[in-house]
């Protein structure tokens, strides 16, 4: 059903991903030219996906001549109100990017389009609400309606953040409704509804073959994580409720049941890490290190924020000291860790590879199956 | 989760021992910390240069400068046994240092010079007096070691310690003297230094001598060039604004041929520039009321250079 809602062929999605996907094994050395010519010839793909440096001045320069355009076409169209007009522009807008751009050009995320896209639905919800006097739980709701369906339909990574955002944004204004209990338990109910998502995204991972929504679930594992751990950060739940609940604290004076949040803040961090080294997974080394990198920051407001530079100089010392140790220690770990690059610039693979791809095939003539993707 | 390994293997586009590998990646038989470990590292130099930096600006009265000094130039020491010990003799090509971590030892060390000089100067009186040459010195020092030991993030540092040179030499100079000189002779110095390391760029390759860093001298020297003569525009309309317009469709037409993004968006972008102010300037001074003008060029413009960009996109495509 998903499928069949997509702008995009599905075969010249897959095809898309292959090309990068050799594209970089041939940049790092590992596939051939021969290889690599073979490999574009048999996946030819239609979409136009330009990288950053392209895709940014496009989205600007785009935008910038989208913002003029409704100047010149708003003092034609004066004789009605802006959210007339914008009740017009936005589904032109939006079904000339569609037909015309994605469609029959074939754009995928290439800065153009995005900006088609986004002022499309900004224009229709403009449109749609106006100056009009209604909860924001209603354009929460809209939003994220949008949002989800910019996500499915384009693949658009950031209307999927977006639709995050506003899934926890709902829940706030839930509990700010109900108030007293709901209020209180915010922090955990947000922090079980993205546990949730996150088991969601992984195991929809582990059902799909599919390679083109790869993006997407890693971007909602990832931001699914970090809004775990944001939801009981000390932090983060003593400020917001002062600034979004009213509480009233002094400067030394700690939030209702503290300690619990310290001991989340201080103990998440080092569960993703050593998670992550258990089970072999970049995403919750990779989490784990920036959320540690934050409860650093959570606990030298609070304590230790009278001794500034000595907290970044030492910080810094041991930083620097123990990455040297670890790229010392792990040349080739138990656990298969490594400090070198799998893939380096040279011709040739790294040895440490070619010489575990020797010992495997020694051992066992067929590599075991795994769920997980690369 | 699709397995494009064994789907390029099984239509017998890679071997077995490229599968074999590949397979290392996918099951997590080996799993490469080489970026994560190397992006803590650049984040400790950077907390530990700054920290260390503002410790010495902020006890610069007290009793430990001399101790402090002497520790900022025992790492050096350090540093540069460390960078002697594994470095690799000077190679007019590239040259690639196996160790994982060569290159931030050399910026940390680049840094701390940086430091310690910063801090002579302070502690002894010195900055009045050697303004003009602590930017040389760092300068010198930086291109030094760029091409000693073959570094671009220093090569960056020791270009844009060279245009502070010229750019902090002459208005806080001539303030403290007392003149109230305008600071419009800066971009002269922009539009020479950008000019300058356009030809170092040009010259780095013919010569063939580190013709690896020719992307890096162009990239500011045109910045610098473009900026300078944008800035110059309110001083001298036609005549900067012509000579920009043209030097700027050159760089345009070189950077088009060579299929160069970066550089052809940057040159368009000043001819716009150039181009728009003139416009402006002309619907100014005339006594019509050709504003109205303005509302169709903007949306025009940008909508027409998108879709050209657009209609374009194959000529950029590198495989």
């Amino acid at each position: 059903m998903i499928k069949s809602f997509l702008a995009y062929d599905i075969s010249d999605l897959e095809s898309m991903h292959i090309l990068s996907k050799s594209k970089n094994l041939f940049n790092n050395g590992i596939l051939e030219e021969e290889q690599w010519n073979t490999i574009k010839e048999k996946y030819p793909t239609r979409i136009y996906a330009p990288p950053l440096y392209i895709k940014l001045p496009l989205f600007i320069i785009s935008t910038l001549g989208l913002l003029f355009s409704f100047g010149l076409i708003s003092f034609i169209m004066e004789f009605s109100g802006f959210q007339i007009q914008a009740l017009i522009m936005g589904p032109i807008l939006l079904l000339l990017t569609d037909k015309i751009l994605i469609r029959s050009s074939f754009h995928f995320s290439s800065g153009v389009s995005e900006t088609g896209i986004y002022f499309g639905f900004i224009l229709l919800a403009i449109g749609l609400f106006g100056e009009s006097d209604v909860d924001p739980i209603w354009y929460l709701f809209t939003g994220l309606f949008f949002t989800l369906i910019i996500t499915i339909r384009y693949l658009d990574v950031l209307a999927l953040i977006a639709s995050l955002f506003c899934i926890g944004a709902i829940i706030f204004r839930f509990t700010s409704i109900l108030g007293g209990l709901a209020e209180a338990l915010l922090p955990f109910i947000l922090m079980s509804v993205f546990i949730g998502l996150f088991l969601f995204s992984s195991n929809y991972e582990q059902k799909r073959p599919e390679v083109i929504f790869k993006n997407q679930l890693i971007v909602a594992k990832s931001v699914s994580l970090l809004v775990i751990y944001l939801a009981v950060n000390y932090y983060v739940v003593r400020e917001l409720s002062i600034e979004l609940m009213g509480l009233n604290l002094t400067d030394n004076q700690d939030i209702p049941f503290a300690f619990i949040f310290y001991v989340f803040t201080l103990i998440i961090p080092f569960g993703y890490i050593i998670w992550g080294i258990k089970k072999k997974s970049i995403l919750f080394i990779r989490i784990g290190i920036l959320t540690a990198l934050l409860t650093g920051i959570t606990f030298y407001t609070y304590f230790f924020s009278d001794y500034t530079i000595y907290v970044i100089t030492i910080s810094g010392a041991i930083l620097i000291l123990v990455t040297i140790l670890l790229f010392k220690k792990l040349k080739l770990n138990e656990l298969g860790f490594t400090s070198e690059k799998v893939m380096d610039d040279s011709w040739r693979t790294n040895e440490i590879g070619m010489i575990m791809a020797s010992k495997i095939n020694d051992n066992d003539q067929s590599i075991p199956p795994k769920k997980n993707d690369w | 989760m699709i397995n494009i390994a064994k789907k390029l293997f099984d239509v017998g586009v890679i071997n077995e021992q490229q599968f074999s590998f590949l397979e290392l990646v996918r099951t997590k038989q080996i799993v490469s910390l080489y970026y994560d470990l190397r992006l803590i590292l650049y984040l400790g130099i950077i907390l530990f240069t700054s920290g260390f930096g503002y410790f010495v600006y902020q006890n610069i009265g007290s009793a430990g400068h001399i101790l402090a000094m002497f520790f900022l130039a025992s790492s050096i020491a350090v540093g540069f046994y460390y960078i002697f010990k594994f470095s690799k003799p000077y190679s007019n090509s590239l040259v690639l240092v196996e160790l994982n971590f060569f290159d931030y030892v050399l910026l940390l060390v680049a840094l701390l010079i940086i430091t310690l000089l910063s801090y002579i100067q302070i502690y002894f009186e010195l900055v009045e007096l050697l303004l003009r040459w602590s930017s040389l010195l760092s300068t010198s020092i930086f291109l030094f070691m760029a091409y000693r030991y073959d570094n671009r993030a220093i090569l960056t540092m020791g270009i844009i310690a060279l245009a502070a040179t010229l750019g902090l030499s002459v208005s806080p100079i001539d303030w403290i003297e007392g003149e109230l000189s305008s600071i419009s002779n800066l971009y002269y110095s922009s539009i020479i230094l950008g000019i300058s390391l356009i030809v170092i760029a040009q010259v780095s390759v013919i010569r063939n001598v580190k013709a690896h860093f020719k992307s890096t001298y162009h990239h500011i020297g045109l910045l610098l060039y473009y900026s300078g003569m944008v800035a110059a525009l309110p001083d001298n309309q036609f005549i900067i604004g012509i000579l920009l317009i043209l030097s700027a469709s050159i760089l345009s037409y070189q950077a088009w041929h060579k299929k160069e993004f970066l550089f052809f968006l940057y040159s368009n972008i000043a001819i716009y520039i150039a181009f728009t102010f003139l416009l402006i300037t002309i619907l100014t001074e005339s006594d019509s009321m050709n504003f109205i003008l303005l509302i169709y060029y903007f949306p025009f413009t940008l909508i027409a250079y998108t879709i050209f960009l657009v209609l374009n996109k194959s000529h950029f495509k590198h495989d």
